[in-house]
């Protein structure tokens, strides 16, 4: 069992891929918005990549132990302290009955930071899944966020936790996040309404060349860049609406570049699953966790375009990396 | 007289009124209590109130309305002079 | 396999001409998890979605590994794929073949619940909700006249009164084509094209509509799963369509009512405090949903009815054409 003591800014339970074929009846998978930490968290420990874990936004988490288990954070760094002391990120530590973790708030680049615990969090799978789904209320610890005296059971460890502990990923593999003001490639391929149809050539172009500067008021749900002028390849969007960027409402693709007027929002994995405005270009699978590390107000985005082949390969070699025999015992 | 620096722990845009048209929660100069709130931040499409750890007079702010902040950064200064 | 087309853009991946009375298709690139399929042309046409519908059932029946699920929409149905289990050639073969054998259109009968939903007119949550719009976010908006939209609807439309607004929502059944945005969300479109009301959107948004709102815009009606912001004009209440707890039998298999494919009726009217209680009944297990679980849409028969009632209904949409004409938008 972990015992909550302070739930932080934004805690919540979540797993990998989330819950996956509930689109059509309008749940997003949710998940952690940084997979890549999330899952490596995960195999450190012993765990199975998907396995749940915490996702800890801005910090501010207080846990409390009640066993022996293996554990390890990978993120950003909020000065995590076990018993007081600082432990290190992407690494995996041994924990016994009574050792308490606290997450101060962030000290650097990246902004949310991932606690896996070996056995996973063992809440009720719902629909599926045991991820936390904010928007829908479900999931998790009864669909919410966490706070201060909850109690979330754990699984059985299906390694020694003596063992998992111990472990870190190499500094190879570590992501260096980019700092505030700074700049993150992004990479994604073009959507389903992009030119020459519903775009100009040069609406692409610039899609692709400007740094998109991240709005404070993005979250799970979706990442809004600044507004923009575009040409547009039509005058009006025709029986979706009256605005070029309205389109007969479709499903949307997850991490899509949803254009709504002259407003780009990066659907995340909480977004919208069905609307009415064009999706210009999509977040490479493989790319998708470089949003949970960018700060709503700070960050700059430039999308990087890959062919459909070059964004599949990147999920192969991402799934090859995030694997334990990767791990150096430290 | 000792002074105390407020800092926020959230990234986020800083704001000194509840809402646009109302009035600051505090102005310089004001005498404040402990854990007045003295403004907020705005991330994520949800507001978190930043408040005074100490009582005294608020002896200036160090960020502007809707200002974008760091986390740890400092918002203002509180001198607990009685 | 032939009419395979690609654009130097690498958005269109495949399109073919329309064939055999089946209308033309393109594949859309939706990135490396998902592709969008489109049928025919951007205009609005509610036959098209039986197709969609019935086309998306044989694929479901036949799904190869990988592919995850599909998103049906009024002319589109998105594709989730795993990029590591099948390729996006493999997947459009098999959208073709499952295409090719699809029966004819008119000939096509297809499963479609028919749900019968209590509805509450201006009720006091929907007054609350424009209320609130009024004094929070435009105090002049065309669309809110004492205090509602519906008398906007009316004249937007060339109805007499409120009264007689209602009794067209009423009067015809509503074909759920889509679920989404938010869980269990119903996109639904007219069938009797005589009481096919159209209305434009709010401007701006609604920051706030409670759950269980029914609301339209364009030809569309919604009906609010959980509170949220909106753009529908609003109108009527009813019983939950979406409850994460499932707390009563409807909800038993999911915590999402509707279908795609299912046929909304609204009956009977009821008041504010008929409907209150109603909705406690639901939550406490003793409310009884009206689903005629069995029923099936003939789609021959339907063309057969649009052809009769075509006068009719063509005389509406004038009337309502000179009343739009002369009603300003919000």
């Amino acid at each position: 069992m972990l015992e909550v003591r302070n739930g932080g800014f934004e805690t919540t339970v979540q797993d990998y891929p989330g819950r996956i074929g509930m689109l059509s009846l309008g749940f997003a998978p949710a998940g952690p918005m940084d997979d890549y930490a999330f899952r490596f968290a995960n195999v450190l420990v012993g765990n199975p990549p998907g396995a749940a874990g915490l996702e800890i936004t801005a910090g501010g988490l207080v846990v409390a132990f009640h066993d022996e288990r293996a554990i390890a954070i990978c993120g950003a760094d909020m000065g995590a302290r076990l018993n007081g002391q600082p432990i290190e990120l992407w690494r995996s530590y041994l924990v016994r009955a009574g050792d308490v973790l606290e997450f101060d708030y962030l000290q650097g680049a990246g902004f949310r930071t991932y606690l896996a615990v070996s056995g996973g969090i063992d809440v009720p799978p719902v629909l599926g899944s045991r991820a936390t789904y904010l928007p829908g209320a479900i999931g998790g610890l009864e669909g919410r966020k966490l706070r201060e005296g909850d109690r979330l059971p754990l699984g059985e460890p299906t390694t020694d936790p003596a063992q998992a502990a111990g472990r870190r990923v190499p500094a190879s593999l570590v992501p260096a996040y980019p700092g505030y003001n700074e700049v993150w490639e992004v990479e994604a391929t073009r959507g389903p309404q992009a030119d020459p149809d519903y775009m100009t050539a040069e609406d692409m172009a610039f899609f692709f060349s400007h740094q998109w500067k991240l709005d404070a008021a993005s979250n799970r749900t979706g990442y809004r860049l600044d507004i923009h002028k575009w040409q547009w390849a039509r005058t009006s969007g025709g029986a979706g609406g009256g605005h070029p960027s309205n389109i007969l409402d479709n499903g949307y693709p997850v991490g899509a570049v949803n254009v709504c007027g002259d407003q780009p929002i990066i659907l995340c994995i909480d977004g919208p699953t069905l609307g009415g405005f064009i999706c210009n270009a999509v977040v490479a699978k493989a790319a998708m966790w470089k949003l949970g590390q960018m700060v709503p107000g700070w960050s700059y985005i430039r999308f990087k375009e890959v062919t459909l082949d070059e964004a599949i390969a990147l999920v192969k070699k991402q799934d090859e990396t995030i694997h334990e025999s990767n791990l150096e015992r430290s | 007289m000792a002074e105390h620096t407020i800092k926020s722990p959230l990234p986020g845009i800083f704001y000194r009124r509840p809402s646009p048209d109302a009035e600051p929660f505090v102005k310089e100069g004001d005498t404040i209590a402990p854990g007045t709130v003295i403004g907020l931040v705005g991330v994520m499409k949800t507001f978190h109130q930043i408040t005074s750890d100490v009582g005294g007079k608020v002896v200036r702010f160090l960020v502007e309305n809707e200002e974008a902040i760091r986390p740890g950064q400092p918002i203002a200064v509180v001198s607990d002079e009685a | 396999m032939t009419g395979h087309m690609t654009h130097p853009s690498g958005v269109i991946l495949a399109s073919f001409p329309e064939r055999n009375g089946r209308p033309s298709v393109v594949y859309r690139n939706a990135g490396d998890s998902f592709l969008l399929v489109e049928f025919g042309e951007m205009v609005f046409d509610l036959t098209m979605s039986f197709r969609v519908l019935g086309l998306d059932d044989a694929i479901k029946r036949n799904r190869p590994a990988g592919l995850i699920e599909t998103i049906p929409a009024l002319r589109s149905i998105l594709i989730n794929y795993d990029c590591r289990q099948i390729s996006v050639r493999d997947i459009i073969d098999f959208v073709e073949e499952q295409y090719e054998h699809l029966p004819p259109f008119e000939n096509l009968v297809v499963p479609s619940r028919i749900v019968e939903l209590p509805i509450a007119f201006d009720d006091k949550w929907t007054r609350e909700a424009i209320a609130r719009y009024v004094q929070y976010q435009r105090a002049d908006a065309p669309n809110v006249i004492d205090g509602t939209n519906s008398k906007y609807a009316a004249m937007y439309n060339g109805l007499r009164d409120e009264e007689e607004f209602f009794s067209y929502i009423m009067a015809t059944d509503w074909w759920n084509a889509a679920l989404g945005f938010f869980p269990g969300l119903p996109f639904a479109y007219p069938l009797d094209p005589r009481y096919a009301v159209v209305l434009p959107k709010y401007n701006p948004t609604r920051h706030w509509t409670p759950a269980g709102t029914v609301g339209i815009a364009g030809p569309c009606l919604a009906i609010y799963p959980v509170e949220s912001a909106g753009g529908y004009q609003i109108f009527g209440h009813t019983v939950p369509i979406y409850d994460p707890q499932q707390r009563n039998p409807a909800f038993r298999e999911s915590p999402v009512l509707l279908r795609p494919g299912d046929r909304l009726r609204f009956r009977p009217r009821v008041t504010d405090e008929e409907l209150e209680a109603m909705i406690q009944a639901v939550y406490d297990g003793t409310y009884q949903y009206q689903i005629d679980e069995t029923a099936t849409f003939d789609v021959g028969a339907y063309l057969r009815f649009l052809k009769e009632v075509e006068p009719e209904a063509e005389a509406f949409r004038r009337r309502q054409a000179e009343a739009a004409a002369r009603v300003p938008v919000p």
